[in-house]
């Protein structure tokens, strides 16, 4: 039944049946969630991921594997043993042999670490740089803001490849040319990215509120700039360094990248090419850690980006 | 009345579009905002009222003509004194508050810039003497905006802006994108503020019932430029241009039986580009009381009453 105000058959309710009740205003402005941080709130959504944990899982195995298996392993990546080459997989050789009679489990996680730490520099690099020109492009703008853009832009419209290979050209083989030569155009994303966010930032309301305060230059770029570019800066870097890690590969694998008896993963993919008919083995174990790494990098940079930056979430 | 404590002259901004275009988006506005009261702005969106408002406070560099405040002249880089007199609330309470920062941090903004407070037990005192100040309690000082609501967080926003005790408030649009139940409590609680404090507000918005819920006076925008402004009532009884007589008859009423009879002007016509705009009157190409002189000059502001300015060739008298 709906009770109306006007029914006729309801008796009218004596005042005095009726309380008073106040709003406490203090009550009214609680807030009963847990106090969390930002940070906190990401890594519960982040938690709820469940792939993008999986994939960090990996990476962790991975990255442990590479830094302690060539060190527990009786072999070293570069000992050859030509009574036992092209071996299969056996109790002394848990992955075979190559062509040289390595060990292939020491020379597979030894490549892994040097792919690891190419990706890792480079990345590293790539921040450096591009979080440096592109703030400094934003803050500055008009004039310089213009050429430095102008100055990418050349830089895109060079294919990286070409650029790349002259670096491998004109220096003598290594992991730190290659890191060098990685670098060259790497940056270039990462610049664009945080100026784009810079500039939005500066035009938005707590930068002006801030600005009004009286919070001058530097201030605002330590308290207000820099802490809210860190989440896109992040998530950039987990895409760079799987990036950075198969460019390095596929150097190594077209040959201009490193030399034997060094191992990457794009050097252990060569050889495994090279023997595919005989020891086909040979190309599935670094094919797969690569793929590995690719794949999980980018899961985790996309669990990290819809749980830091909800926003984004295409 | 006092003497002014702000005072704009022939003020102007101007933005380049592309090459050799220029919009103005604020073009030679000239208003006195006097001690105490809150000056009203309303205006269609894109009529320059938030650049005005901007360009007053000094967040952007004036195109042409001059702002006073309490007889000294405000610039961009302004001295810290004055910096301390003028603040501003905005429009968004999600976006003008810095996301990564603790509530205590962002009230102590002003204060830890200027070293207002001599120790760490002074401040925290201070900020809880802020967020008193506008309903919220002490336990929220340290957690982060996300946390909070719309009303709450502008009333942060507000609590911010007191935070190095101004006298002047530019509040821009700061309730519209509020809901209507949270709206009229931040109106309250700056009118409270306003009392116990004796600030002065320019107070920005569309919304003319608000606006004249809270406003002494009221100046109408139109492209730019100031039509009217008059004190809130004498507007409402009397709106003399034409402009600002469209715009009231377009409120509703809140009784159904008269809001029946409400006779709406409808406007037809296209509001002027206020880029490269033609000579002339802002408004000719809506109005209805155009002449041939309304093309080929523009208005002036007349005091047509006392205190009641109306910029309009056809309104000589009221």
């Amino acid at each position: 039944m709906i009770i109306t105000a006007r029914n006729p058959d309801m008796p009218a309710i004596p005042a005095e049946l009726f309380t008073p009740e106040t709003a406490d205003s203090l009550e009214m402005e609680r807030i009963s969630r847990e106090h969390h941080s930002a940070a906190y709130d990401g890594w519960i959504r982040l938690r709820k991921n469940k792939g993008a944990l999986v994939c960090l899982d990996v990476l962790a195995l991975l990255t442990l594997f590479a830094l302690i298996a060539p060190i527990i392993s009786p072999y070293t990546y570069y000992q050859t043993d030509y009574m036992a080459k092209l071996k299969p997989p056996s109790a002394a050789h848990w992955l075979g042999t190559d062509l040289f009679g390595r060990d292939l489990w020491t020379r597979m996680w030894y490549g892994t670490r040097i792919s690891l730490l190419i990706g890792l520099c480079a990345a590293a690099i790539n921040i450096f740089i591009g979080v440096l020109y592109g703030a400094i492009s934003a803050l500055m703008g008009g004039v310089v803001d213009a050429v430095m853009q102008r100055t990418i832009e050349v830089l895109v419209g060079v294919p990286s490849l070409i650029l790349v290979i002259l670096f491998m050209m004109a220096l003598p083989p290594g992991i730190w040319t290659i890191i060098l030569a990685l670098s060259v155009t790497g940056w270039v994303q990462m610049a664009r990215l945080v100026r784009a966010q810079i500039l939005r930032m500066k035009g938005m309301e707590f930068v002006l509120a801030a600005r009004l305060l009286g919070t001058g230059t530097w201030t605002m770029i330590r308290r207000h700039l820099i802490p809210n570019t860190v989440g896109v800066i992040i998530i950039q870097v987990m895409f760079a360094i799987p990036s950075a890690i198969f460019t390095e590969a596929f150097l190594s694998f077209i040959g201009i990248g490193l030399a034997e008896p060094q191992a990457s993963l794009g050097v252990l993919i060569n050889n495994g090419y090279s023997v595919l008919r005989s020891s086909p083995y040979m190309l599935v174990y670094p094919a797969v850690t690569i793929v590995l790494l690719m794949v999980c990098f980018s899961i985790v940079g996309d669990g990290l980006r819809d749980a830091f930056d909800p926003r984004m979430k295409g | 009345m006092a003497g002014a404590l702000l005072e704009v002259n022939g003020l102007s901004r101007y933005f380049t579009v592309g090459k050799r275009k220029t919009l103005k988006a604020v073009d030679g506005v000239s208003m006195r905002i006097y001690r105490g009261e809150t000056l009203g702005l309303v205006g269609e969106s894109g009529c320059g009222k938030s650049t005005l408002g901007r360009t007053v406070i000094g967040l952007y560099e004036p195109t042409a003509g001059t702002v006073r405040f309490d007889g000294m002249p405000v610039s961009p880089k302004r001295g810290s004194s004055l910096a301390l007199r003028m603040q501003m609330i905005f429009q968004d309470p999600y976006t003008s508050l810095n996301p990564r920062m603790k509530i205590s941090d962002i009230l102590a903004e002003g204060i830890d810039n200027h070293r207002l407070v001599r120790s760490k037990a002074e401040r925290s005192k201070r900020i809880a003497e802020l967020l008193e100040s506008v309903g919220l309690s002490e336990e929220h000082a340290n957690r982060y905006p996300h946390e909070f609501s719309g009303g709450q967080r502008q009333r942060i926003c507000i609590a911010r802006a007191l935070s190095v005790r101004p006298d002047f408030i530019i509040a821009d649009e700061p309730i519209s994108s509020l809901d209507v139940s949270i709206q009229a409590q931040v109106i309250n609680l700056m009118r409270d503020l306003q009392d116990e404090m004796g600030l002065t507000y320019l107070f920005i918005a569309h919304d003319m019932s608000v606006v004249r819920c809270i406003s002494n006076r009221i100046g109408v925008m139109y492209l730019g430029s100031l039509v009217e402004l008059a004190e809130s009532e004498a507007l409402f009884a009397k709106p003399t241009h034409p402009y600002t007589q469209a715009l009231l008859s377009a409120i509703p009423i809140p009784d159904p039986s008269e809001e029946r009879g409400r006779h709406r002007i409808m406007l037809s016509g296209a509001v002027r580009s206020p880029i490269d705009m033609p000579p002339g009157c802002r408004f000719a190409s809506r109005c209805q009381a155009r002449t041939k002189l309304c093309d080929e000059r523009e208005p002036e502001l007349r005091e047509l009453a006392p205190g009641h300015f109306c910029a309009c060739h056809q309104s000589n008298c009221i």
